[in-house]
């Protein structure tokens, strides 16, 4: 079933500045794309699109078959079901790590507890339950605020450069347990990131941006053998080349 | 569109919010009547002439205070410099109108300080040692030594940004330290500096306790005459818009003075100032030049009304001083928390909404701090009896005219930017991808103000109610037009106690508002403490 789908979507804040060009893509259920480009291209923007924060000024957006953005009706971000990994992590300081894993989940308290703890111990933070977020360490907060985004059981996970400001070492490895997790628990994923190893590690799909067009699209392994001096300028790239 | 809670609610305020001033200057378009002629020909010019002298005696003298002060503490070390960084700035707890009496009671022929000198040298009772403080020079100090704080607070930062490497580049072409100081450092920090000076032109101008006490005839004391003495009101309104005017042509003057503050400001070559350490002479100069404002502003005013109130009032805590202290505690706690929860409604709407109307709407929400608060007394109690005679008195009497309404929404009006610019601070420390991730959440609207914004707003909101809550306290004029009868707050038992040159009694509710006033300004050396770049020190 295709989990998300965009249909000739454009985007401007000035008139005649587009930011986002007839972009057009189509998710499965459980797939797990990427979205590479330099800074500025516009990926964030289109991430922050699918999940609503800002309106598109023309196309169409559609998961699992149901518009939820066009020209006539929006869903509202907090009616999307979608999860939200930011690179700042985001985490509300003032309630503790089981708080804010618990923060969208609805049900009973217990429900909602043992919920939250499941995802901890998946991400290996559970004993941490009860601390604050200041309380650990930058690698630490990643999991939980990933784990925080899965809860509450969205359609799709949207994350904005999650592992950005994570050491090399760390990076490695969240990106394997990441994987991991979303693949064992068929979670459709939306990974923006201008690192190409982190489109290479994680996705099943890669999308490349540059000046708010689609100028590559494929299978992690198809962008690999693309020349990407011809197409693909940004830094990160060039750094692994 | 279909308009929410959080558009329709910063629209609503800005009618509020603009209707009293609104009011007062449609004024200008009515008739004119006798009494106007009366005070155009004969009594506008000595407004005027005073008004001048007192703003530009003040300006002078504040400047060279405030200025002076800050560049020593941000520039030398010397005896005391670390206790003085903060203590400087405790004039604020003291209204110029506590100062005035104060300075009465020690100064006046037979005031505590010619008493002194008196027995001291054992003189008789015709001499006089201390000059009349009742005049134009004698409000000028008063003004001066209260309100320094504002010129040293903004100039002492302003300092504190300035780049080593900009003054060394002064010295090395021939300046003295001296001519750093006045062709160098002062002009680099101008628009700061215009900043305080508006603020404290602002405060003298719409004062009314201060110079009402020394008899100077104002605009203020003008207007006060006019309404209450010759009860036209019209009259009044016409004095009070032309007040405005002036307060708002300073505002537009501070607004293009801050156009160029960036100026000043050259971080990317940022190198912290080196500080020289005075001894002899020099050490001794500047610990006066510090001392002096903070024993003028401070620590005699206190030292004076605690000398009245233990040595002639030990009893000053009596019902109806409780009962005065109760009314002041309430209305202000009250109009504190409604401008603390609207600041915190306004700027949630802004972020939540990111509409840029509602940024224009609510900076002038924030104007009412500029308006002397016996214009917005006089528009308050204007669109009360407005309401009052157009929707009530059908009904019953007048309802809103004379309430403890019409004080609380002048005081919420006057007070509102003081909350604002707190809770807009708070604001800027929540980083925005907090909402997007708690919408994502499905968290909006108000759970998303009540579960994630307001708990960490916490701190920033009780600073607003701290700041307003000593606002209020402190605040006169409006509360002179606006309260109901037979109720009193502490600034208007101490303003009828010195009218009746009853001064003992004034010292017991005099010394209460100093020590609410010292509250905020307690909050204010803390984060000035925490502001000292360690690598200065």
């Amino acid at each position: 079933m295709t989990a998300l789908e965009i249909k000739d979507l454009n985007h401007y804040y000035v008139k005649g500045k587009n930011v986002l060009n007839d972009v057009n893509l189509e998710l499965e259920e459980g797939e797990i794309l990427s979205i590479l480009g330099p800074s500025g291209c516009g990926k964030t923007t289109l991430l922050r699109i699918i999940a609503g924060l800002e309106k598109e000024t023309g196309g169409s957006i559609l998961m699992k078959d149901q518009i939820i953005s066009d020209h006539f009706h929006t869903v509202l971000t907090e009616n999307r079901d979608v999860g939200l990994v930011v690179q700042e992590r985001a985490l509300f300081p003032h309630l503790t790590i089981i708080n804010n894993v618990m923060f969208g989940v609805s049900g009973s308290k217990t429900e909602r507890h043992s919920t939250a703890m499941r995802l901890l111990k998946l991400f290996r933070v559970d004993r941490y339950a009860y601390n604050y977020p200041n309380e650990i360490s930058s690698g630490e907060q990643q999991r939980v605020a990933i784990a925080r985004a899965m809860a509450p059981n969205p359609k799709i996970l949207l994350m904005d450069e999650p592992f950005g400001t994570l050491d090399q070492s760390l990076t490695n490895q969240l990106r394997v347990e990441t994987r991991k997790i979303l693949k064992d628990n068929n979670i459709t994923a939306i990974i923006v990131s201008h690192d190409f190893d982190d489109a290479l590690s994680m996705s099943d799909k890669v999308i490349v941006i540059e000046d708010g067009t689609v100028i590559q699209s494929g299978s992690a392994k198809d962008i690999t053998h693309i020349s990407r001096e011809k197409s693909v300028k940004f830094s990160s790239i060039k750094a692994n080349t | 569109m279909k308009l929410t809670f959080w558009e329709i609610t910063p629209i609503t305020l800005f009618i509020i919010f603009i209707a009293p001033v609104a009011l007062v200057l449609y004024s200008l378009t009515g008739e004119y009547s006798d009494n106007w002629t009366h005070l155009y020909e004969f009594v506008l010019t000595g407004y005027i002439i005073n008004t001048v002298y007192l703003v530009t005696g003040v300006s002078i003298l504040v400047s060279i205070i405030g200025v002076g002060t800050a560049w020593l503490i941000t520039n030398y070390n010397f005896s005391g410099k670390n206790i003085f960084e903060w203590a400087l700035i405790l004039p604020l707890a003291v209204p110029p109108y506590i100062l005035a009496y104060t300075f009465t009671g020690l100064f006046d022929t037979f005031g505590t300080a010619n008493n002194l000198i008196r027995d001291v040298f054992d003189l008789g009772r015709e001499f006089t040692f201390f000059p009349k403080v009742r005049n134009i020079p004698g409000a000028i100090i008063v003004f001066s030594f209260t309100l320094y704080p504002y010129v040293y607070l903004v100039s002492r930062m302003a300092f504190i940004n300035q780049s080593r490497t900009m003054l060394e580049a002064g010295r090395t072409l021939g300046l003295n330290k001296f001519e750093t100081f006045y062709k160098l450092g002062v002009p680099m920090i101008r628009p700061a500096i215009i900043g305080g000076l508006m603020l404290v032109i602002m405060e003298t101008i719409s004062d009314f306790g201060a110079v009402d006490h020394f008899a100077i005839s104002t605009f203020t004391t003008g207007i006060f005459r006019t309404w209450y003495g010759m009860y036209d009101i019209e009259t009044a309104k016409q004095l009070a818009s032309l007040l405005l005017i002036f307060a708002v042509t300073l505002i537009l003057i501070e607004r293009y003075s801050r156009r160029n503050a960036s100026y000043s400001n050259a971080m990317s070559l940022y190198k912290p100032l080196f500080l020289t350490k005075l001894k002899g002479i020099p050490n001794t100069l500047a610990f006066l030049i510090c001392f002096t404002p903070i024993f003028i502003g401070f620590l005699l005013p206190v030292m004076e009304l605690l000398y009245w109130a233990l040595n002639y009032k030990l009893d000053f805590f009596n019902e109806k001083f409780i009962t005065t202290a109760w009314n002041t505690f309430y209305l202000a706690l009250i109009a504190a928390f409604l401008c603390s929860i609207l600041a915190v409604i306004i700027n949630f709407s802004i972020r939540y909404k990111s509409n840029n109307y509602l940024k224009v709407m609510s900076s002038f929400l924030t104007v009412g701090y500029a308006v002397p608060g016996l214009i917005l007394a006089i528009g308050v109690m204007q669109m009360l009896t407005y309401f009052d005679q157009s929707f009530i008195s059908e009904f019953s009497n007048f309802i809103l005219t004379g309430s403890v309404m019409g004080l609380v929404l002048a005081y919420v009006i006057k007070s509102y930017a003081l909350s604002s610019s707190t809770i807009e601070a708070g604001y800027q420390r929540i980083n925005s991808r907090v909402d997007d991730v708690a919408r994502t959440l499905k968290t909006s609207g108000w759970a998303l103000l009540a579960q994630v914004h307001l708990p960490l707003l916490k701190t920033s909101f009780l600073t607003s109610m701290l700041l307003v809550v000593s606002e209020v306290i402190k605040e006169l004029p409006a509360t002179l037009i606006l309260r109901p009868f037979n109720f009193d707050t502490l600034a208007v038992y101490t303003y009828i106690y010195a009218a009746e040159e009853r001064m003992y009694d004034a010292a017991a509710p005099s010394i209460a508002i100093v020590m609410v006033g010292l509250i905020p300004i307690i909050i204010l050396t803390r984060m000035i403490r925490t502001s000292r770049p360690a690598s200065r020190d």
